[in-house]
Order: structure tokens, then sequence, then C-alpha cells
């Protein structure tokens, strides 16, 4: 402190400081401060350690803090079950909503379904020229209503020859197909003429 | 961190280190605790409004503009606390002018070694030192013990500087006049 404290006296001559109010000055200076409390400081400190802090702050810390993600696969069992549940209902749902005029599918694939009447046998299988006449994979269904057998091929567009196998060991053309062709071993081949616009069940 | 500036401490303390501010209520829990004790007499309650200060200046941390002196700031903040507590508790600001010799536990501590001082007798200073209305006793004393500049106590009383010289200057006359007449009387 400065020993002239001649500061706030503004001027007048009147109130320039005379010794008493030097005395007094010194006085005040030389007043001697309470202690806080020793328990002061770590109250407050406690305070602010654990008080919440705002949600702003929380928010920006948790964003800032290090984390582990632990991962356990047989927690995403029904997650994944519920997936490929609403997955399979969505490709069923779009497939049964195909719109009739486009094609079936991007190779140009068609539906064509074979149905035998009339025939007694214990199986029936479709071959020709789409399967190679392996009758694998084309066993044909019987249906006890229409009492015949069917099944759906999906074929391409082309001209394709055919026939029935019955109880796999005898061959026999389709009695409804409109075409059928000499195979040159003495026996009929059913024809299918299959184009985009014929869209036919045979 | 003892050596930081003010500055320092507030970043370290906004960038995250909440410990630090342990240095600034260590540098500046004497001022505010015998600001509260001149307010409140009481010690209790300049416990805990020195407390509630510090954690209310805590809080608002982020408003303190970095230009500033941070001790002013958190005056203005105590003083103001002050103030609000004791309208609160519908008493008024702590007069010790009556009861003062029945009260010796707000008499404050001083240093008797300085012969001018020793004329005058100390009590009789205290005692209109506490007689003194708030706004001119805090201008003394922040201006003669602990020798701030006119522009920070015109800050921390919220006053132009022009008027905080003005309030340093009549607090001080109307403790020579309470003296002067103290000393008539007797």
């Amino acid at each position: 402190m400065k020993d002239e404290h001649t500061e706030p006296f503004l001027g007048d001559p009147a109130d320039k400081p005379d010794e008493l109010d030097l005395q007094i000055i010194r006085g005040v200076k030389q007043l001697r401060d309470h202690e806080p409390p020793p328990t002061l400081l770590p109250s407050v400190m406690l305070a602010i350690q654990t008080r919440r802090p705002s949600w702003i702050k929380r928010v920006i810390l948790w964003a800032q803090a290090p984390r582990s993600i632990t991962f356990t696969p047989v927690r995403w069992v029904p997650a994944i079950a519920a997936f490929l549940i609403v997955f399979a209902i969505a490709v069923v749902f779009l497939s049964d909503h195909r719109t009739p005029e486009s094609p079936v599918s991007q190779q140009n694939l068609f539906p064509i379904v074979f149905s035998l009447t009339g025939a007694e046998a214990r199986s029936v299988s479709i071959i020709g020229t789409f399967n190679q006449w392996n009758p694998k994979g084309y066993e044909m269904q019987w249906n006890r209503e229409k009492k015949a057998w069917s099944l759906v091929v999906w074929l391409p567009e082309g001209r394709h020859e055919y026939n029935f196998l019955i109880d796999g060991n005898r061959m026999l053309p389709d009695p409804e197909a409109l075409l059928k062709q000499d195979d040159g071993f003495g026996h009929q081949n059913s024809v299918l003429n299959l184009r985009e616009e014929n869209g036919q069940t045979i | 961190m003892d050596q930081w500036d003010d500055q320092q401490v507030v970043a370290a303390i906004l960038g995250g280190d909440v410990n630090a501010y342990g240095t600034l209520v260590r540098r500046y829990q004497k001022p505010i605790f015998n600001l509260m004790y001149r307010m409140t007499g009481s010690h209790a309650d300049a416990l805990d409004l020195s407390q509630e200060t510090f954690i209310k200046a805590y809080d608002k941390l982020r408003l303190f503009k970095k230009d500033r002196k941070f001790f002013p700031w958190l005056y203005t903040i105590g003083l103001n606390h002050a103030r609000n507590f004791i309208r609160d508790s519908r008493s008024d600001p702590v007069s010790f002018s009556e009861n003062f010799e029945e009260n010796p536990r707000v008499s404050m501590v001083y240093d008797v070694e300085d012969p001018l001082y020793a004329q005058i007798e100390a009590h009789h200073l205290e005692k209109a030192l506490q007689t003194l209305p708030t706004e001119y006793r805090e201008a003394v004393l922040l201006h003669y013990h602990e020798e701030f500049s006119m522009e920070e106590i015109a800050e921390m009383l919220q006053l132009s500087v022009s008027g905080a010289k003005m309030r340093v200057h009549r607090g001080l006359k109307k403790l020579r006049e309470m003296i002067l007449g103290e000393n008539d009387e007797r």
C-alpha cells in the first residue's frame, strides 16, 4: 500500500488528507482479517466435484469418453431370426405381387404348367430339351381334386420338345400338345413354341 | 498451478480440470469470508455464504470474460449473494454500534505496533467501520485494506470510476466524523 492515499481526494484543498485521515487509513490497512475456517476449501471442492454437471456437459463428456463394446452372438440370435423372418416375408410378398405382364425374372423365364390327366401311373416326370431328357428334379405332383399330374417348369422363350415319363420307363407324348414331331426313333415328341406374348398353359 | 495467474487457472478449469478451482478458492477465500463476516456478523453464516459464493462462481465460470480480472468478478457475485441473503432473511446488514462492547465475537484483530495507529483507539475505528452503511464500508475496505484500484472498485460495486472515488472519499469522511464525534463525546 502506498504511504500517501490521496487518490480519492477530489481536488478540493479542503479535502486534502490531514494527519487524522492518514491515521485512519493506516488503521484500516492494518486491520487483520479473520482466517477462514479450514473447512471452507474442502467443502467447496467436495461440492463441485460431486455435483451433477449440466446435460450439455454430460453429453460432451459422454462423447469424449472411451468406451468398450461387448458383442455376444447369442444375444443377437432373436434379432437375426426376426430379421430373417421379416426378410423372407418381404420376398414372398414382393414375389406374389409381380405384374403379370412383366417377365418373371431377369432371365426372361416363363412359368409353364405341364399337366397330364387320364394316365394310370405310380409316378410321372417331365423330360425334354430343357433338362437334357433327365427326369431328376422334374417329378410331377398328383392332384387328387383335378385327378391330374402337374408341374410348373420355368422355361425361356423358344422351341422346346418334351414328353412325359411314366413310372420311370415309358415315354408318353403330351396328348394336349398342339404340335408333335418324330424323334427319328419311331416315337413322337411334343413341341412347345414359347414366345413372350403366348403365356400359354399346357 | 499456484504460480499461474487467474486467467490461466480459469482456462484449466474450463478445460475440464475441476481440481484447479482449488487454487482460486485458496487465493480468495480470506477476502470473501471476511466480506461475508462483515455483512452478517455470523461465523456460521459467513462460512455458508462463502461456500455458496464459490460454488455459484464455479457454475457461472463459462460466463466469465477472460479479459477481466477474476477477483472483482467473484467479489461482485459474493456481494450480491450476501445482499440477497440479508433481504431474504429480512435482517438488516450488521451494525455493531449498539452492542460492540457486549459482542466481542465481531471484534476485528488489528496490529497495534504502528505508533500512529495506536493513538486512535482501535475499537473506535472498528465500531465506526461497522456502523458505516455497507456501500461506504465496502468501498473504504476495498481501497485501503484490500488495495484495489478505483477501476476495480467501480466494477465490483457497479459504479463509474468517479462514483467509486466519491464513495471512498465519503466513506472516509464519515469514518472521520464518527471517530471525532466519539472523541468529542469522551
